[in-house]
């Protein structure tokens, strides 16, 4: 098995995956109606992902010449292995969906006057064929010079904020009950489960030394660092975030001397876009690869062009608005993601399974005795 | 004095044999096989004052003083008794006192050593040809090269002669595992070329696969060392080399040490060398020869920022005055709308124009004659610095942005063609599609260097993917006493190179 | 060979989308040419109407040297967005308003509720960072004034932003002004700007030490007035804020009334305190100017068993004295002439303090304005409790309202 990519640029695009998108209109959606419950939610949350993220890692590097799809039809069958498949490759489009309105929909708010849909999608998909084609390895290696940039902009963002939020407003915990909060994130579920993609590395990894202690740490940071935004975000706009549209933007905008020499946050808008994009090509990736393993295809053109194509109709049939997304997303489709979380929670199943299977077979080729 | 002589293999000998052809004959031959060129000089005399004996040669590259010297001479003025089957070895062994010479049976060899610069001699009907080696290609001093200048360090740079670029290799390495491999290429030119590695560190299969596309090359002549580039690259469509190249020996030297292949092609003082790194083109002689490593660190940064603003800022602008006015800030943005109000071009088009204008203004200058230079650049500069922006056809922020970045592409001197051309594209794409554009655009190119490699190196190491160890040289600059090792991005064998300083 | 072909139609569709595209985007304008730049955005209301007075940047052309000029454009509508249309389609250009930093909104024109106004300009995603202040005067006139400056245009900002900020302690931006009306307190603070000249205007009234509601009063009337006078004025922010409860004025505090709440707030700034009437053994009702170097506050936010709300609000204060005034100044070494005057200084800056944040929390309670933000301290320590106390005393949480002031003060030594 070749393997693409080294343990360090798996982290890193796992870094920018989780959390690219979640500082555009998320924070306003969640915090509106949720306050601060929602942001302890939301960490509890979390910690349940690191945890699933950690078996996903472990299994990994227990089966580290497998793909995802020879571990899952080794273990189930092909059957299900396809319909599995099928499932994460709906999540996939549907995630692609989400990040390219969304982000259209921001440089709409932000950086231009007027920006037609087709000129956005026609750069961005030709980015994600061209990525798809020539690889993870690619990808792998420009995230790893990217993420620098892109996590420097979001410490100065963060940096700079800090003096303007009041952290009282975190308290007290809890108000009102925390059913409203594990509601709103439920709705707004298709938002997580970046960390699927995971699972789409399998078998590419050449792992580094100390490979799982760096992935716990730098994702657990991440995931720390996502909830410290959006704490942020409350904090300094306790009552007007439902207004308040664009984070990390939005929160650049409080800071007063910075006006005085130009707007900074449009510097962090750049920057962060380049997040944006690298994840698009990654769950291009993963797309491309779930429709090529479901149908056998085996030209990687093919299957990254189809998966593109069956993209443009569902951007299309949401008419890029973001207000049609935001109600398909947390309307007929919210589904899909605990679906793939009982998934995700059944692949320690796999694993053992597997591994039951393979031992049984060095027991009948007599390498292990009882 | 010694010779040295070389009997070909029997499976070499080709099928026109000499057959105890006279004198007469074989020069017919020689005149024919030459179409009768006036520099083709035949010269008939007596050896060792009873064999008749004649001498071929080009006129114009051989050292003719040498010739009539060490072989007309000697062997006119030897009187030694020797028999008819032994006069080609005597003459060989005892008496011409040339360094080199070998024994031929062929007249193809023959042919093939005469366009070299050897002297080829014949003795009536003794069936063989001896040829000695009195090259005298005439060439360029050893001098410093234009684009390589120091300001502490070696000023030695590499001509146009094989010999010499050899030997200005051979006193800096002093090491009998410094193996120089060289071959004829091209049908016409038979242009010499020659592989040098260090046999003891650079990987064989890097030396092997060099080996491999340089014999398969079939082509009419070489003319420089491009063609043998073109010919080792693996990507020739691609706008970035993926090989090196260098113009000095101590620069060579220093890449031979780390565990690369180089190619020196004669007629040609640029030599290559692979596997290549895209940040060798940041790196200078002078960051090693007198510069502190905090400079260095400084410099190299610095050069990096050029490059970056010399591709980015023309796009950038364009991009914010036509789709992002939001993103200046205000002093700024009333600057530069009174310095555009009245111009007849919009941003994108002023952009062109300008750089089109400063690229041809380049381009004229490599071209004019020396006592024109002057009065040229001045009418440029007046044209463009002056008489243009008062006319009001173009801005002053749209000149100095152009003339800026002009000069900053040549902060990287080697890359000055790509930046040239991707300051363009990204100029291009700002004006169509504005920042998001350049943001594309960009990770589009990081993708497209990141899957480049070079013999089995990737372009972008030790960045992408990260080598921690070989970032020792990278944009930052460690202590010389830092560098024990050998870059683990190029392949070696052996790693250790410092072991105290 | 696959490749290769996958290459060819990769290149071919770029080639074509270059093709279509370059032509048009070679055609497209400079933004700023082609958009009217607004800095400042100045609300006035005209009978049922609301006037929009734009201060505009007109370009004019120069190869050197900064050069800039602005001018006062002005329409009206019966909303703020129709105006704000009707001022672009009489522009013939699209307006730029992601430079505009200053919103003035005359007193007329807050009405009952402010929030009609800046509903408009907190939705609109290109307006960046917005300062706002509120005039008794006219916005267009104040708007006029700042733009015929010759040198530092930006005067205007710097008067409300940078003054507000490291002088009186205050921020008077969008951001905050909404954050207070959305909040349960419903009270946000807006800085004034008056016009000063020949004419008198409300600033002489707020000197002489009259309460916030007469200097409005007075004001107001000025305002009518000093806008038909053509005498040369200026435009001044002696740091007198207007309180608005639920969108609507309330009140305008002076500076002084102001830093009685000024004490409670987690930013104080150092500011000069003037002691008056001070006696000692060497000192005979002379003034004395103290500076605040440095301090350390600690509040206590208490629902006590009786359901009261109590604050403690412990302070430490280190002071300098700045001058002694004493039928004329004495100004070095005044030292001897306060030998055990330092006690009497002290207790009369406890005094001061204390009365000053009593004065306030009376304000607070006569016109319910809430500028602490009790609810929310309340409320992020006691939670439901609080709640259900606001609740019985029908959202007046500041009735029963109680601060004990406990102030200790020491000279700095620095």
């Amino acid at each position: 098995m070749i393997k693409d990519i080294t343990g360090r640029q798996a982290i890193v695009m796992m870094a920018i995956v989780m959390c690219a998108t979640k500082f555009f209109i998320l924070p306003s959606n969640l915090i509106t109606n949720g306050h601060q419950s929602v942001i302890y939610v939301m960490l509890l949350f979390f910690v349940i992902e690191f945890l699933l993220l950690l078996v996903m890692v472990r299994v990994s590097m227990l089966h580290p010449d497998k793909t995802f799809y020879q571990l899952l039809t080794e273990s189930v069958g092909v059957v299900i292995a396809k319909i599995v498949y099928l499932l994460f490759f709906c999540f996939f489009i549907i995630k692609l969906s989400i990040n390219i309105i969304e982000t259209y929909t921001f440089f709409l708010g932000t950086l231009y006057d007027e920006l037609s849909s087709v000129l956005y999608v026609l750069p961005i998909l030709l980015l994600a064929f061209y990525m798809t084609y020539i690889g993870l390895r690619s990808i792998g290696r420009s995230a790893e010079l990217l993420w620098v940039f892109v996590f420097l902009g979001l410490a100065v963002t963060l940096i700079v904020a800090i003096p303007n939020a009041d952290f009282g407003y975190m308290l007290p915990i809890f108000d009102g009950g925390a059913n409203n909060a594990i509601t709103i994130l439920s709705n707004n579920s298709l938002w997580f489960g970046d960390y699927f993609v995971y699972l789409f590395f399998l078998g590419k990894i050449k792992f580094d030394k100390n490979y799982f202690p760096k992935f716990a740490i730098i994702s657990g940071l991440v995931m720390l660092g996502i909830v410290f935004f959006m704490t942020l975000f409350y904090c300094i706009f306790p009552y007007i975030s439902g207004i308040v549209h664009y984070g990390v933007s939005d929160i650049t905008h409080i800071t007063t001397h910075i006006n005085n020499i130009g707007q900074l946050d449009w510097l962090n808008v750049t920057l962060w876009t380049f997040a944006s994009i690298i994840q698009t090509v990654i769950f291009a990736y993963c797309a491309e690869r779930c429709l090529s393993d479901l149908f056998n295809i085996k030209y990687k053109y093919l299957s990254s062009s189809i998966s593109l194509i069956i993209l443009v109709v569902v951007l299309m049939l949401l008419d890029f608005r973001l207000t049609k997304l935001i109600m398909f997303v947390q309307g007929p489709v919210h589904f899909l993601f605990p679906v793939l979380l009982v998934i995700a929670l059944n692949i320690i199943t796999v694993h053992f399974i597997v591994r039951h299977k393979e031992k049984r077979q060095k027991k009948l080729a007599g390498v292990i005795y009882d | 004095m010694y010779c040295f002589f070389y009997f070909p293999q029997n499976n070499t000998i080709r099928k026109d044999d000499l057959d105890k052809l006279t004198n007469k004959e074989i020069k017919s031959i020689f005149v024919d096989k030459f179409h009768n060129s006036t520099d083709f000089k035949v010269r008939e005399f007596v050896s060792l004052q009873k064999f008749d004996s004649i001498l071929f040669f080009f006129d114009n590259i051989v050292d003719v003083k040498r010739l009539d010297k060490e072989v007309i001479e000697k062997l006119m003025q030897d009187s030694q008794e020797v028999a008819v089957d032994d006069i080609v070895n005597y003459a060989c062994r005892c008496c011409i006192t040339v360094g080199q010479g070998e024994i031929l049976d062929t007249v193809s060899d023959a042919v093939e050593k005469l366009l070299n610069g050897f002297c080829v001699l014949y003795f009536n009907k003794c069936g063989k040809f001896l040829c000695f080696d009195v090259k005298n290609f005439q060439s360029r001093s050893i001098a410093e090269p234009p684009t390589s200048a120091v300001l502490k360090g070696p000023r030695e740079g590499f001509n146009e002669s094989i010999a010499t670029n050899i030997m200005l290799l051979r006193k800096r390495l002093k090491n009998s595992d410094l193996v120089i491999s060289q071959m004829p290429v091209g049908k016409y030119s038979q242009t010499q070329v020659a592989i040098v590695y260090i046999d003891s560190i650079a990987s064989d299969e890097v030396v092997n696969k060099v080996s491999k596309k340089i014999q398969e090359i079939d082509i009419d002549g070489i003319i420089d060392s491009f063609y043998i580039q073109k010919a080792l690259e693996e990507r020739s469509y691609s706008l970035f080399q993926q090989v090196g190249t260098a113009e000095k020996p101590d620069v060579i030297m220093s890449k031979l040490l780390e565990g690369r292949v180089a190619i020196i092609v004669d007629g040609s003082p640029i030599v290559l060398t692979v596997p290549y790194l895209l940040i060798e083109d940041l790196q200078s002689s002078n960051d090693y020869y007198f510069a502190r490593a905090p400079r260095v660190t400084f410099l190299r940064l610095l050069r990096m920022f050029g490059i970056l603003i010399a591709i980015y800022l023309p796009g950038i602008y364009v991009a914010v005055q036509v789709f992002h006015y939001k993103v200046l800030p205000y002093k700024f943005l009333v600057t530069i709308t009174n310095a555009t109000l009245g111009i007849p071009f919009t941003p994108l088009v002023e952009i062109l124009f300008i750089i089109l204008l400063f690229e041809g203004l380049t381009e004229a200058s490599l071209r004019m004659p020396s006592y024109l230079g002057l009065a040229l650049s001045i009418v440029g500069a007046l044209i463009l610095g002056d008489t243009a922006v008062n006319a009001g056809l173009v801005s002053s922020p749209a000149v100095m942005i152009v003339a800026l970045t002009g000069v900053l592409l040549f902060t990287v001197p080697d890359q000055e063609a790509q930046l040239s051309i991707l300051r363009l594209i990204f100029t291009l794409v700002g004006g169509i599609l504005g920042l998001y554009g350049i943001i594309c655009a960009s990770v589009f190119l990081i993708a497209y260097l990141t899957n480049l490699d070079s013999y089995g190196t990737p372009f972008l190491a030790p960045y992408a993917p990260n080598v921690r160890e070989d970032k020792k040289d990278g944009f930052r600059r460690y202590d010389l006493r830092a560098m024990k090792y050998r870059p683990k991005s190029i392949p070696n064998k052996n790693k250790i190179r410092l072991k105290k300083l | 060979m696959i490749s290769r072909v996958v290459r060819k139609i990769y290149i071919a569709i770029l080639i074509i989308a270059l093709i279509l595209l370059l032509p048009v985007s070679m055609g497209l304008p400079q933004q700023t040419l082609d958009r009217s730049l607004i800095l400042a955005f100045g609300i006035d209301k005209a009978g049922d109407e609301f006037e929009v007075s734009a201060q505009v940047m007109v370009p004019e052309s120069s190869q050197s040297g900064y050069k800039e000029k602005r001018e006062v454009k002005s329409n009206k509508g019966s909303t703020i967005d129709k105006a704000i249309a009707s001022l672009q389609l009489n522009e013939g250009k699209e307006l730029a308003v992601a430079h505009a930093n200053i919103l003035v909104v005359s007193e007329s024109a807050v009405g009952e509720d402010i929030n009609i106004i800046l509903d408009y300009f907190i939705r609109d995603k290109d307006i960046g960072y917005l300062t706002i202040a509120i005039t008794p005067d006219s916005a267009k006139e104040l708007l006029t004034i700042s733009s015929q400056a010759t040198q530092d245009k930006d005067s205007l900002l710097r008067l409300i932003s940078y003054n507000n900020e490291y002088i009186f302690g205050t921020e008077s931006t969008l951001n905050k002004v909404l954050f207070g009306y959305y909040s349960p307190s419903q009270t946000s603070l807006i800085s004034r700007l008056t016009l000063k000249g020949e004419e008198s205007s409300g600033t002489e009234e707020q000197q002489s030490g009259q309460t916030g509601q007469q200097s409005l009063a007075s004001s107001e009337g000025q305002g009518q007035e000093s806008s038909t006078q053509s005498a040369p004025k200026q435009i001044a922010n002696d740091g007198s804020l207007v309180i608005l409860k639920n969108g609507k004025i309330i009140t305008a505090l002076s500076p002084l009334e102001y830093r009685g709440f000024h004490w409670l707030m987690p930013t104080v700034y150092s500011s000069f305190i003037e002691l008056q009437n001070i006696n000692t053994d060497t000192l005979n009702n002379a003034t004395v100017m103290l500076d605040i170097v440095n301090s350390k506050d600690d509040i206590e936010y208490e629902l006590t068993n009786d359901n009261k709300l109590l604050i403690n609000f412990h302070t430490t204060l280190e002071y300098q004295i700045s001058s002694v005034q004493q039928d004329k100044y004495i100004s070095n070494n005044y030292a001897e002439y306060l030998n055990d005057g330092t006690k009497v200084i002290e207790s009369a800056l406890q005094t001061l303090i204390d009365s000053e944040v009593q004065s306030a929390l009376k304000l607070s309670k006569d016109y319910q304005i809430d500028i602490w933000n009790i609810y929310d301290k309340f409320y992020q320590k006691y939670g439901d409790k609080f709640v259900k106390y606001v609740e019985l005393n029908e959202g007046d949480y500041l009735k029963d309202l109680q601060i004990i002031v406990d102030v200790k003060v020491k000279e700095s030594k620095i």
